[in-house]
């Protein structure tokens, strides 16, 4: 059984004003000297956490770019809705990079990657029902006071669904927040694809989460593959964000508001000049958005 | 009724193996769900063969781009990470290559050596259990007494390794591109004996005389002093004060 919204634990975990409500992009090696350097003019930078654990001398050049430019973390392998249970280590190396970079915010996603010991480097789709909505919660719950601080949760992409699933997605996804006191990040991304793969509505499903609940905004490119007469959407981050996802970012503005907002590329790299291009975009956006929140149905 | 985890073990292994879904999935646009998870098998089987070559990197050389991809395949199908953090994938890889009957002994011991430097690389003391931990300068101080029940910990960077003089020749050539590779018949009869871990100057891989290795493997095994004095005698002093010079040990337990 769920329990109620804990509305102290939203000031408990408040989210840290460290990092602009503006457009940040995701710090890849090729470009790590133009930051190292401060010549990216950008507002801020998010790092995934599985390149920067242990202590390498990356972690000691992150260091000396959190200097420079705010600093978001996002996770990738909490798993935090496998069946097992957390990796208590994994969320210890977690505890010590944040302890180190101090950043702004941290995210994961709503997703699971291993269970009996195994793991695969992906973020897989969950069942949407009633028991799972309580173990990821239970997770979440661990997570947050192992780290002492909040987490962002990001809506996956996904190619493929469960016929157990009782809940929508921004269902589960508000229910999790509520009970949690974790923030939500919208990857606009995997909403795109993710509606596109199954058929769901995308407008719906932003006018479906509580607005209070999103914190971060993610974009990102993806592919058509095709699969003899039939084709799905994968979300492969390996190129320029697509028109309708710039489409619906515009419509997330105004449903959001200005929030931070991140250019993800994790494949073909292109030149740092290209991303801060797309970087410059979602911030004429997000400038053209007068301020004001377009009340939705939370 | 399948429970969360049985559905998840399902998952994994019809990703890993390519094997049937299990029931219950649906796909969009009535796609097989077995597609659908071809789209993670694939991003799965990249990754981890990424992960491999960036943890092997003379390994892959030597065996060329091909060859090294084809390998890792193999291996990615047969081993899957056991956490999230994949800097720490392939400690078995060298021992696979060992199995391969294509793959020349000496190139295990390469990846072997590549290995190494990755954990020195990566691994910081904190991975250690430090608990009950106490620095080294504090030895000086114990009585004599109590110094036979001394344990030492081993920094969790640091390896040791019995290897042949051809493979660690290999090694370094193929770290230095374009320096010349020995012909594989020009094997030296003495092997090396190394020290793989992290000095004052970054990550190292040092020659130690054949008797200071093995009284470093018996210590960083969890040996007592007292037990290490028994077995070398009266050149222990002189081995251990060697080794506590090597930036090996973390610190000493006290039973």
């Amino acid at each position: 059984m769920m329990r109620a919204v804990q509305p102290d634990r939203a000031v408990r975990y408040g989210v840290s004003a460290a990092i602009p409500h503006r457009a940040g992009v995701g710090l890849r090696f090729p470009h790590l000297t133009s930051f190292l350097r401060g010549e990216a003019e950008v507002a801020w930078v998010e790092i995934h956490a599985e390149n920067f654990m242990g202590d390498s001398q990356a972690v000691a050049a992150l260091e000396a770019v959190r200097d420079r430019y705010p600093v978001s973390i996002h996770a990738v392998a909490l798993s935090l809705g496998s069946a097992d249970g957390l990796d208590r280590m994994h969320l210890q190396r977690l505890r010590r990079l944040i302890d180190r970079i101090e950043p702004g915010l941290v995210s994961d996603h709503l997703s699971w990657s291993g269970v009996g010991g195994a793991s695969v480097p992906d973020l897989l789709p969950l069942p949407l029902t009633e028991s799972v909505l309580a173990l990821v919660c239970r997770h979440v719950d661990q997570a947050q006071q192992c780290l002492g601080r909040q987490l962002l949760l990001e809506n996956p992409s996904s190619y493929f669904s469960y016929q157990s699933s009782t809940l929508t997605e921004p269902e589960f996804l508000g229910r999790l927040a509520g009970a949690t006191g974790c923030g939500l990040l919208l990857d606009i991304n995997n909403v795109y694809v993710s509606c596109s793969n199954h058929g769901w509505d995308a407008t719906a499903y932003l006018q479906a989460l509580p607005t209070r609940y999103v914190a971060q905004l993610h974009l990102a490119g993806h592919e058509r593959r095709h699969f003899g007469t039939h084709s799905l959407l994968v979300d492969d981050h390996g190129g320029p964000v697509a028109d309708p996802v710039w489409a619906l970012y515009r419509e997330a503005v105004a449903c959001f508001g200005r929030l931070p907002v991140l250019l993800e590329r994790d494949n073909a790299i292109p030149p740092l000049a290209e991303l801060l291009h797309e970087v410059a975009q979602a911030d004429a956006i997000l400038d053209a958005c007068s301020g004001e929140v377009y009340a939705n149905a939370c | 009724m399948q429970t969360l985890a049985d559905t998840q073990a399902s998952l994994l292994a019809a990703i890993h193996k390519g094997g049937e879904p299990p029931a219950g999935l649906l796909a969009p646009a009535g796609l097989p769900p077995a597609i659908a998870l071809s789209i993670h098998r694939g991003t799965c089987l990249a990754t981890l063969g990424s992960a491999l070559r960036i943890s092997f990197p003379a390994t892959s050389r030597l065996l060329g781009e091909a060859g090294f991809a084809e390998l890792a395949g193999r291996f990615v199908v047969a081993e899957l990470p056991v956490c999230g953090w994949l800097e720490l994938y392939g400690s078995r890889f060298p021992g696979f290559l060992q199995t391969q009957a294509a793959v020349p002994g000496w190139i295990a011991e390469v990846a072997e050596l590549d290995f190494c430097v990755n954990r020195a690389l990566h691994l910081g003391s904190e991975e250690a259990d430090r608990t009950g931990l106490r620095p080294l300068e504090d030895l000086a101080s114990l009585a004599d007494v109590v110094l036979p029940q001394v344990r030492l910990l081993a920094h969790p960077a640091s390896s040791l390794r019995i290897c042949s003089a051809l493979a660690e020749h290999q090694w370094r050539s193929a770290l230095q591109q374009g320096a010349s590779l020995m012909p594989v018949g020009d094997v030296a009869e003495e092997p090396a004996y190394l020290l793989i871990g992290r000095t004052a100057y970054g990550v190292e891989v040092q020659h130690l005389p054949a008797l200071t290795w093995h009284a470093a493997r018996l210590l960083c095994g969890g040996t007592h002093l007292g037990a290490a004095h028994d077995y070398f005698g009266e050149q222990f002093s002189d081995l251990l004060g060697s080794l506590l010079g090597l930036h090996l040990f973390l610190g000493f337990t006290l039973e």
